[in-house]
């Protein structure tokens, strides 16, 4: 077995072990490979996190790990529509630090998920993919913000 | 390669109405008679319902192709173009023949001749050396094996090259002990490394014995690995704490030289109680009662979870051990893996790494900066800086 597959096996082993104690807490609903025979591809569904206007929705997300995992880092994009200042409306790529030059192998599959959870909360308008919701951030047009991303996530996250 | 016999084809009408034809089908030397009746009526021939008839060795050599012929007969319009059409697919046939025959003359050719003198000469040394003492035995190499007074079998591979028993075989062994290759009084081979191994057995006894107890009483890393005779053990002493003792190979109950892993702040106080409680080895008490000794506390033992290796894990790729690829891909034939041996400084971290796995990352990460055979960058974990030497370390043997 090469490298990449054990060190993701065992990131699965810490995952199932875990489950059982977090799965309550954490924004991360689910986490596994997408098929038992391939343990690159992978889907992950977090829960928008409470208090934030994401608050009630169910974000799906595609994870692709690339043969250099840890190396390199994964390629995490949102499958669910998403408003957010560092998401791309049309396509869900995220721009996160992290997940780019920011990398480093001590992160897991689970704890890249986490921050993208926390990012959902966080966003950084200064350095955004969606600039409408962007700007509406930067002029402090919080209510406007909070409302644009309530919209959004009723009509997408909440089937 | 032998060049690609010719074939040839020829027909000849059997009456004046063309109804039906002989046929003389040469492939390289021999020679196959062939017949082609047509159907309808000889005053109204029609290829359509023709029929090819062939002797059974013929139809043998075109088996798969005797139905694709039958169906272009009765397709063809003369005996022209049959005559064409099957000299084509003989054609094919033995092409692809003499290709089938060239490779598996390569293949051949590959494997030296073996003279009868070859397996003469290992019979005799075979008789010589005992067959209670054969292990193995294939068509190039042979399996030695003596059992110690403690039950344990040591082997040793003995390996022919075609020339033997003129030439000596290549000796191979466990032990990283290189055994002597040379000829007994009678000139054989086999009974001179058979012998040298049990000296070799015999002398070492000891320090196996010793390292089986340390095996099984302590916590051991590598132990899956220690089949060899590999003088060192790393035993876990605490989370992230190892202690690695290397024994002397003819006075293993000695103290050992030792060396401990882990971050500076946790080692401390251990090498210090360890400098000062130095003389109290006791060549009389085993390992682990000495260890418990000097330390100053009894080292825990081996967990029952077997994956469990004490916290240390490889922080890049998760495993404790890894294969060495490069040893094994020079063809050394010797498989060594490696165990995590550098470790982050920041007593907070100390994060153990492979040092290959490091290096990749170093690599990968544009802010890592080299020198001299030293990689500079940052611990993946805490940003702490670490360096990782490129050049192969090896881990001792004997």
């Amino acid at each position: 077995m090469d490298a990449v597959s054990r060190r993701l096996l065992k990131e699965l082993q810490d995952l199932q072990r875990d489950r059982a104690s977090s799965a309550a807490t954490s924004e991360l609903e689910e986490l596994a490979p997408m098929d038992d025979a391939d343990l690159l591809s992978w889907k992950a569904t977090m829960r928008g996190p409470e208090g934030s206007p994401y608050e009630g929705g169910r974000f799906h997300l595609t994870i692709q790990v690339p043969s250099n995992y840890p190396l390199q880092p994964p390629k995490i994009e949102f499958v669910t529509r998403v408003c957010h200042p560092n998401v791309r409306f049309a396509t869900g790529e995220i721009c996160l630090d992290i997940l780019k030059t920011a990398w480093s192998p001590a992160w897991t599959l689970r704890s890249t998920c986490l921050a993208i959870a926390l990012l959902l909360n966080h966003p950084e308008p200064s350095s955004p993919l969606n600039v409408d919701a962007a700007n509406l951030l930067r002029c402090g047009d919080q209510l406007g913000y909070e409302s644009l991303v309530r919209m959004y996530t009723r009509i997408y996250a909440m089937q | 390669m032998a060049l690609s016999p010719r074939t040839s084809v020829v027909f000849v009408p059997r009456n004046a109405y063309g109804t039906s034809y002989h046929g003389l089908v040469q492939i390289g030397q021999t020679e196959h008679v062939v017949r082609v009746d047509l159907g309808g009526t000889p005053e109204h021939p029609q290829w359509r319902g023709a029929r090819l008839l062939g002797s059974s060795a013929l139809r043998e050599l075109l088996s798969s192709q005797m139905d694709i012929l039958q169906a272009k007969l009765e397709l063809c319009e003369s005996i022209e173009a049959f005559t064409a059409e099957l000299e084509d697919v003989l054609e094919k046939q033995q092409q692809q023949k003499t290709v089938e025959s060239s490779q598996s003359a390569v293949s051949l050719d590959k494997t030296p001749t073996v003279h009868a003198s070859f397996y003469a000469g290992l019979m005799d040394e075979l008789d010589a050396v005992g067959w209670d003492f054969v292990f193995e035995l294939d068509d190039h190499s042979v399996v030695l094996c003596i059992d110690d007074s403690s039950g344990q079998r040591h082997t040793v591979r003995a390996i022919m090259f075609a020339d033997f028993p003129a030439a000596p075989p290549r000796l191979e062994n466990d032990y990283g002990v290189a055994l002597r290759v040379e000829r007994d009084v009678n000139g054989r081979w086999l009974t001179g490394a058979l012998r040298h191994m049990n000296e070799i057995v015999a002398r070492y006894q000891h320090v196996w014995q010793v390292l089986r107890h340390v095996d099984e009483s302590l916590w051991v890393l590598d132990a899956e690995a220690t089949a060899s005779l590999r003088l060192s053990r790393r035993i876990v002493l605490a989370n992230l704490v190892l202690l690695e003792l290397t024994f002397h190979p003819e006075r293993p109950e000695t103290l050992p030289s030792w060396r401990f892993l882990g971050s500076e702040a946790n080692i401390a106080p251990l090498r210090s109680r360890w400098h000062a409680n130095r003389a109290l080895w006791s060549t009389n008490a085993t390992t682990r009662e000495n260890l418990e000794v000097l330390l100053g506390f009894p080292p825990p033992t081996r967990p029952t979870e077997t994956s469990e290796s004490g916290g240390f894990e490889c922080g890049i790729c998760y495993a404790y051990s890894l294969e060495d690829e490069l040893t094994v891909a020079s063809g050394e034939g010797e498989r060594t893996s490696l165990v995590p041996d550098v470790l982050c400084a920041n007593q907070h971290c100390g994060r153990p790494f492979h040092r290959p796995c490091l290096i990749d990352w170093f690599r990968a990460d544009p802010t890592a900066r080299q020198s001299l055979g030293v990689i500079f960058g940052q611990c993946p974990y805490c940003e702490q800086s670490i360096s990782a030497s490129t050049l192969a370390s090896r881990t001792p043997r004997m």
